[in-house]
């Protein structure tokens, strides 16, 4: 077949293996179990046809009499203590498309057999499947077959011919169809699938897809990529896509949506919801949700579940235990028959994943083992349901991840897969890679596209010496053949010298305020490579070019496939920055410092920086306790100096009309209008006072000084309340009057004690502490509270003065006059 | 805080918070929570090594903070999410913490500024002095007990025309009467006894005129400088309404005597007088103790005399005079000293009297409502009040162990070393502060044995009286009865047996989980630990009601006055004494000379520049040193050698020196071994109900 240069790429199919064993069990659970009979299910590829089987077990001791039957047929009973007995033949008219290996513990007499750990003498059970390829016709629509079969692959390796050494174009292109294996059919230009030119007429085929020229490819290729319906025929036209708008972040199809209540009905395909029957088995919800839900610092996330039960009446009910992602949550309490049951279940942070498995298992009670299935007669079989509208709330976790995370790369494919097109991704590879690098890269952009659900179609590839600055960065290669690697070698925790790796210390002094688990992790890498020959390893930094990016660097002394990095990695932590594929270990290590990425509040985000960086609290709670302990000190220091000073008022807690009660005080006058300074702004008892600065008043030689104004500022309530202005009199003769007769009251009093003491002397205006020293109580009554008097105006204030016949600013002990200095007498 | 108007301070003081609040709120997983409370210790550690104020104030802040963090991991992850019987139970436990911790916290506040307040002196003009009356009121107590009181008061300095004494009898007993006028002083009865001594006092002072009143209980003997001591506050400060002085025992409190550990470990009474009294002058919050002390008359009519709604009628009243504004001070010079009591039985009857009072002023007139009190004032009396409310708690603590070893009832809802990491911290900054704090008033620990002997005596009182709190009766603590014999008090015993009873079952039930299998290992070792020091503090608690007896009728008190020896053949010799009590004394000769028993002299003792030569005679005698007996005296000798022992000003000067530091592991380990020894003595003693009856007159006894 002609093909037009420089734009065509070639896939091809993998031929079919002649004869294969296949290795079927037993599992540990079925080595323990106490079963009398053990079912291993095997098939033929959906393209090759079984023509023979035989079946191969192996023992591990000494077996009583073991029955074999395929498809209910019984081929053979083994005995005895040979551990490797010969092959059983199948016949082939016993095959079909999908068979059943049973093996059935008897006993001597031929009689159903189980006991516990009766299966523990087998130690493997398999099979060995002669097929024949059965050559498909050239149908687009078995994609993606002749490549691998969905329900029978595991894993496989697709073969891609490019023309020549691909330009940087081409390997774009290239990308995208090698994720397109796993995604539905999109209609484009020119896909077509031809038979192998070596091997006709069998099942091994080629895919094509082209134009006739670089754009046509091009457009071929993004086609397919947006391409929804199925490909048929044998030839398909792609057109070239309408302009796509970028994808939103965190909208990638099959990952269950943040931000709002989903329910489990409308999670991506995948799941098992029911079981019907009495046989133990497993419902199973799978979803992937974005791998940077934050969940700190809240310890749980909730699970919503709701499952019903219907049991047939007599029968035993099964017990329901939940596990997440190998945790186990919760066994499920009984549900009534029939109605619906839920049931809030708490999913622990550290459980939670970006890939998460929500098993529920069904175990019924082991029935006997040798009887009959039974046969339901109340109608229906009992039946096990999660219900649809079970909730796991993430709808109010906010988007932040602690980067770099090469496992949150290698299984999440994070940071890239948050834009699902890949529109913040910029892959740089070598300028002429090798078929290793070449096969990294696709395998690692066809696995972003397998968490997605969408072809990465605005992933761009640009050269090594032009990386974008607002991109994350996916790299591979060494530093002798990839130019970006070489010129961030030093940023990385791996650095490659020829053949040789060795660990490089990039944690920062601020990092280790967190402990000094860096140091650690990075001597245990060195130890691991000194060990071991060739390596290869995913090392995640922060961009050295823009904070806040991400640069994922795939390099090693031998590129191994991206498969070989999946899987379980020794590490002391979750999340780290360098996975080390050595000697046959994986490990992964944090060797420097993270940074984080999202929206989180600046509340959370300080008190995660804090919690990550422990060693800063000490000085911190030491910063503040010397800083409030200095306030304090001066704070108590004051309060003591003022209790211990001699007779100060102004320092005390008490009332101040109860002070001027001790000194003798009797009534206070206090001039409405003007207020002396000595009295502050708020005394409360006219509120049309001007304020301090303004008030033209002055202090006259008062009885009451400056401390005891600021006292009868503090307690202007108490005043207010004991004030009666005389406002409301609207003579001046009349409130003059008031005012005389008050004094007059006041003097009396006064006047009557003076005489019961005998003479006492006159205190001086300040000195009132010893004014009653030496006078005796009158059978200990309580001299009245000081009348408080607001005149309205001065000039009753003058009135009552002149009424009395006293002088301007004389205290007598019994009445102090605070009045406007300079007016009146 | 008047420099708080200044905004940068205030912004700093709102960063320092910040900073505290950061270092409470910060979730660290487990590890790093340990390794924190490691580097806080050290930390504190390194600021413990200055010993000034500003380091003190440091390290409460530190453990002010750990606590903080702990209560806030206690309140945010380890309550129970759904209703079940172990829910209300960890809700009980941690009712129970939370009470501990508001105790703590309060308590640091009551006792950081210590304020040491010194005699002021009296104008220079003794005209100006001003006129006193001293009460000195009584019920039951026999005249024994109360002739040195009197005649110490009498001999107060004081211008003779304005000192009054008077004693008021509330059982108008005759004997009474005629001492009184011996005595040269007042005597009022009343004809009826209504609300006992607040009763009392209230008719005393309708039927007196002196401008201050000093109250003293009829044992609390004053020196003769009290008040010239107290009395400069009150002329100086014309809104002062009271100053107290310390209660200082010359006898040891049950506790000390018991255990045995008079001059190793504070007095409990210490604590109390030597820091929280104190403390809370610094916020003018210091209370009437109901004796030692001067009030104001005019500040007593304020508030209508001595309160009379609940039986602590002391500290009503003082509470009453804050709220109309008055002030008070406290002197923490011990110008009087007086007997504690004798039996445990007497201690916990005394303690269950405040603490009902306690209650029913919580309940009438919550200081933390009402006007007229400022905040520090509030948070002082509720802290005094909340005191005595560690019945339940202190009971819930002793209990908690059997929850989870008994019954395996998980009451505490976290992982044990999750508990360890932040309680640990706590216990440790508390006790460490605490220690620095009143560390030579109090030990540490010593406080859980006093609640202990107490919770479960007190619980219900204060319940009831929460509930109901004018009901019940006020009972008279017995003062002067008589030990003669060491016994087990087994009827005041008995909770501390049972919860001891309880806390060993549990252990023995710890271990035999520990041995079947079942439990883990985290919770059952922190259990049991816990159990343990129930165990330590039970025992203590034990031994504390082992009876000793008092060796003598009448206590002696350490003096070393200068004497003489004056024989029957005129020939003298020089002196100086140990001790002296009110039936003998302790000598040191100058020079040797031997003295045959039974020799009859005449001890002159030389103080207040008077001479009286007393008659004695001569117990025993070897070398230097010599005991000799008190032969009959006459009232005026009696009260002669009452001056002597009771009226010097330097009495009680030294009352706490010689305390050993406080070392809190050390603490511990010596309650402990004197628990066990209390508990080896409590199994060896004769078992008896109660001492002789108080009220009886303990006759003097020959022996010395």
């Amino acid at each position: 077949m002609r093909l037009a240069a420089a734009a065509l790429y070639f896939l091809c199919a993998v031929a079919a293996h002649a004869e294969r064993f296949v290795e079927l069990g037993p599992t540990k659970a079925q080595r323990d179990s106490s079963a009398a009979a053990l079912d291993f299910p095997f098939t033929a590829r959906a393209d090759e046809e079984l023509t023979g089987a035989a079946v191969r077990i192996v023992f591990a001791g000494p077996v009583e009499s073991l029955e074999v039957l395929v498809n209910d047929e019984r081929l053979a009973l083994l005995s005895g203590d040979d551990p490797h007995p010969p092959d059983i033949p199948v016949a082939r008219t016993l095959l079909a498309d999908r068979n059943t290996l049973s093996l059935r513990l008897r006993d001597r007499q031929g009689r159903c057999l189980a006991r516990p750990a009766a299966w523990a003498a087998v130690r493997s059970i398999g099979v060995v499947l002669q097929a024949n390829p059965v050559p498909l016709p050239n149908e687009l629509a078995l994609l993606p077959l002749p490549f691998f079969d969905r329900g029978y692959d595991a894993s496989a390796t697709v073969p891609l011919v490019l023309g020549h050494p691909p330009s940087r174009d081409e390997v774009r292109l290239g990308s995208a169809d090698s994720a397109r294996l796993g995604i539905e059919p999109l209609r484009g230009p020119s896909i077509r699938m031809i038979d192998h030119p070596a091997h006709p007429e069998s099942n091994v085929k080629l895919l094509v897809i082209g134009g006739r020229n670089g754009e046509e490819l091009r457009a071929a290729v993004e086609g397919l990529a947006a391409r929804t319906a199925r490909l048929t025929g044998s030839e398909a036209m792609l057109a070239a896509p309408s302009q796509q708008p970028p994808s939103p972040p965190y909208s990638a199809p099959r990952w269950v949506p943040s931000g709002r209540p989903v329910p489990f009905s409308k999670y991506p395909a995948g799941s098992v919801f029911a079981h019907e029957g009495n046989t133990p088995a497993t419902m199973s919800v799978r979803f992937r949700v974005a791998p940077d839900l934050w969940i700190w610092p809240a310890e749980f996330v909730v699970l919503d579940l709701g499952y019903s039960e219907r049991i047939p009446r007599g029968a035993i009910p099964p017990r329901l235990d939940v596990e997440i992602n190998g945790y186990y949550l919760a066994t499920l309490p009984r549900a009534a028959p029939g109605k619906p049951e839920r049931v809030r279940l708490r999913i622990p942070r550290e459980h939670m994943r970006g890939f998460n498995q929500l098993l529920v298992h069904v175990h019924y009670p082991d029935p006997d083992p040798c009887a009959a299935i039974p046969v339901w007669t109340s109608g229906e079989p009992p039946r096990v349901e999660i219900a649809g509208d079970s909730v796991l709330h993430v709808e109010d976790l906010s988007h932040f991840a602690n980067l770099p995370d090469v496992s949150a790369f290698a299984f999440d494919g994070f940071p890239f897969t948050r834009i699902p097109d890949l529109g913040e991704t910029a892959v740089v590879l070598p300028e002429r890679p090798s078929p290793a690098e070449l096969s990294m890269a696709f395998s690692v952009l066809g696995q972003l596209a397998q968490i997605t659900g969408k072809v990465g179609i605005r992933a761009t590839f640009p050269p090594p010496s032009d990386t974008p600055a607002d991109r994350d960065v996916l790299a591979i290669g060494t530093p002798d053949d990839n130019p970006l690697v070489f010129r961030w070698g030093n940023a990385l925790p791996l650095a490659l010298q020829g053949k040789s790796a060795r660990v490089q210390r990039t944690v920062r002094p601020l990092d280790l305020l967190g402990g000094p688990e860096p140091l650690l992790e990075a001597q245990r890498a060195e130890e691991l490579l000194s060990r071991a020959g060739e390596t290869a390893a995913i090392a995640a930094i922060e961009s050295p070019i823009s904070a806040g990016r991400v640069a994922v660097v795939i390099t090693g002394t031998a590129l191994p496939r991206f498969a070989d990095f999946l899987g379980y990695a020794q590490s002391r932590g979750r999340g780290g920055d360098l996975l080390v594929l050595a000697g046959g270990e994986r490990a992964m290590f944090r060797i420097g410092g993270t940074f984080g990425r999202g929206e989180l509040d600046a509340w959370t985000r300080l008190r995660w920086f804090l919690a990550t960086h422990w060693l800063a609290l000490p000085p911190v709670l030491l910063a503040g306790a010397v800083m409030l302990a200095a306030h304090g000190r001066r704070f108590l220091a004051r309060r003591m100096r003022a209790r211990l000073a001699l007779g100060e008022a102004a320092r005390s807690h008490g009332r101040g009309s109860h002070y001027l009660r001790g000194a003798g005080v009797r009534a206070v006058l206090l001039a409405g209008r003007e207020r002396p300074r000595a009295l502050p702004a708020a005394t409360g008892l006219d509120r049309a006072e001007p304020r301090a600065g303004r008030s033209r008043a002055q202090p006259s030689g008062l009885a009451l000084g400056e401390a005891q104004g600021r006292l009868l500022g503090r307690h202007r309530r108490e005043l207010r309340e004991r004030c009666r202005p005389l406002a409301g009199l609207r003579s001046a003769r009349g409130r003059a009057a008031l005012v005389t007769a008050a004094i007059r009251r006041a003097r009396p009093a006064a006047a009557r004690e003076r005489r019961r003491a005998g003479g006492r002397e006159r205190p001086a205006a300040r000195d009132r502490a010893g004014s009653r020293s030496k006078r005796v109580q009158p059978g200990g009554r309580v001299p009245r509270e000081p009348e408080l008097f607001a005149a309205a105006d001065p000039a009753a204030l003058r009135a009552a003065r002149r009424a009395l016949g006293r002088g301007a600013a004389e205290l007598d002990g019994d009445v102090a006059a605070v009045r406007s200095g300079g007016r009146g007498a | 805080m008047r420099g708080s108007t200044d905004i940068p301070r205030l912004l700093a003081a709102a960063f320092a918070g910040l900073c505290l609040t950061l270092f409470v709120v910060t979730p660290l997983d487990l590890r790093t929570q340990f390794a924190l409370a490691g580097a806080l210790i050290a930390a504190a550690l390194i600021v413990a090594r200055s010993q000034g104020r500003l380091a003190t104030l440091v390290l409460v802040l530190l453990s002010v903070a750990t606590t903080c963090r702990y209560l806030w991991w206690r309140l945010g992850t380890t309550l129970a999410s759904d209703w079940s019987f172990d829910a209300a139970l960890s809700g009980i436990l941690l009712a129970a913490e939370l009470y501990a911790c508001a105790m703590l916290l309060l308590a640091y506040g009551q006792s950081i500024a210590g304020l040491r307040r010194r005699p002021v002196p009296l104008p220079q003009d003794v005209s100006r002095w001003p006129s006193v009356d001293v009460f000195i009121p009584t019920y039951n107590e026999p005249l024994e007990v109360v002739r040195a009181t009197v005649l110490a008061a009498a001999s107060l300095d004081w211008p003779r025309d304005r000192l009054r004494v008077w004693l008021l009898d509330d059982g108008r007993r005759a004997a009474f009467r005629q001492f009184a006028a011996e005595a040269g002083v007042g005597y009022i009865t009343r004809p009826d006894n209504a609300h006992a001594k607040a009763g009392n006092l209230n008719h005393a002072l309708r039927k007196t005129r002196g401008e201050y009143v000093a109250v003293f209980d009829c044992d609390h003997v004053p020196v003769r400088s009290f008040l010239q001591i107290t009395m400069g506050w009150l002329i100086r400060d014309p809104q002062l309404a009271l100053v107290q002085t310390p209660h200082h025992f010359y006898s040891p409190d049950p506790f000390s005597r018991n255990l045995g550990t008079v001059a190793r470990v504070p007095g409990e009474s210490e604590l109390f007088y030597g820091v929280i009294q104190p403390g809370i002058d610094t916020w003018n919050a210091s209370f009437f103790c109901g004796s030692c002390a001067v009030l104001r008359r005019s500040a007593l009519a304020d508030v209508g005399g001595i309160a009379v709604e609940t039986v602590t009628e002391d500290a009503h009243t003082a509470l009453k005079m804050h709220r109309q504004g008055w002030r008070t001070a406290y002197l923490d010079v011990p110008q009087a000293a007086g007997l504690s009591t004798e039996t445990l039985a007497g201690h916990v009857g005394q303690r269950i009297r405040w603490a009902r009072g306690m209650a029913q002023i919580f309940r009438l007139d919550n200081p933390l409502l009402g006007r007229g009190l400022s905040l520090a004032q509030r948070l002082s009396y509720f802290a005094a009040m909340l005191h005595f409310f560690s019945g339940i708690p202190r009971l819930v603590f002793l209990l908690a162990p059997v929850a989870y070893l008994v019954f395996g009832w998980h009451i505490f809802n976290a992982l044990p070393l999750a508990a360890v990491a932040y309680g640990l911290p706590h216990l440790i900054h508390s006790t460490a502060c605490n220690a620095r704090i009143h560390g030579r008033f109090r030990h540490s620990f010593w406080s859980e044995v006093y609640e202990t002997c107490l919770a479960s005596y007190t619980a219900i009182p204060t319940t009831l009286a929460l509930i109901a709190p004018r009901t019940g009766r006020f009972n008279v603590t017995a003062k002067g009865g008589r030990v003669d014999a060491p016994y087990f008090d087994v009827r005041i015993a008995l909770p501390y047996l049972l919860l001891t009873a309880v806390n060993l079952a549990a252990l023995a039930a710890g271990a035999w989980k520990l041995r079947t299998g079942q439990g883990d290992l985290d919770s059952l070792a922190i259990n049991a630990a816990w159990a343990l020091h129930n165990l330590i503090i039970l025992g203590a608690a034990v031994g504390a009601a082992c009876e000793r007896p008092q060796v003598r009728a009448a206590q002696r008190v350490p003096a070393r006055l200068p004497a003489m020896l004056r024989f029957s053949d005129g020939t003298t010799a020089a002196a100086e004494t140990r001790d002296l009590g009110r039936d003998g004394a302790s000598i040191t000769l100058r020079a040797p000379a031997t003295l045959s028993r039974r020799e009859q002299l005449w001890l002159s003792l030389f103080f207040f520049d008077e001479e009286q030569p007393l008659p004695a005679e001569v117990l025993e005698s070897g070398g230097r040193s010599a005991r000799v007996r008190f032969t009959a005296l006459s009232s005026e000798q009696e009260a002669h050698l009452v001056r002597a022992i009771f009226s010097r000003a330097d009495a009680w000067l030294g009352w706490s020196e010689g305390h050993r530091r406080d070392r809190p592991l050390l603490t511990l380990l010596q309650i402990a071994r004197h628990g066990i020894a209390g508990v080896g003595r409590a199994l060896a003693l004769p078992l008896r109900r109660r001492a002789l009856p108080s009220g009886m007159p303990a006759p003097v006894r020959s022996q010395a």
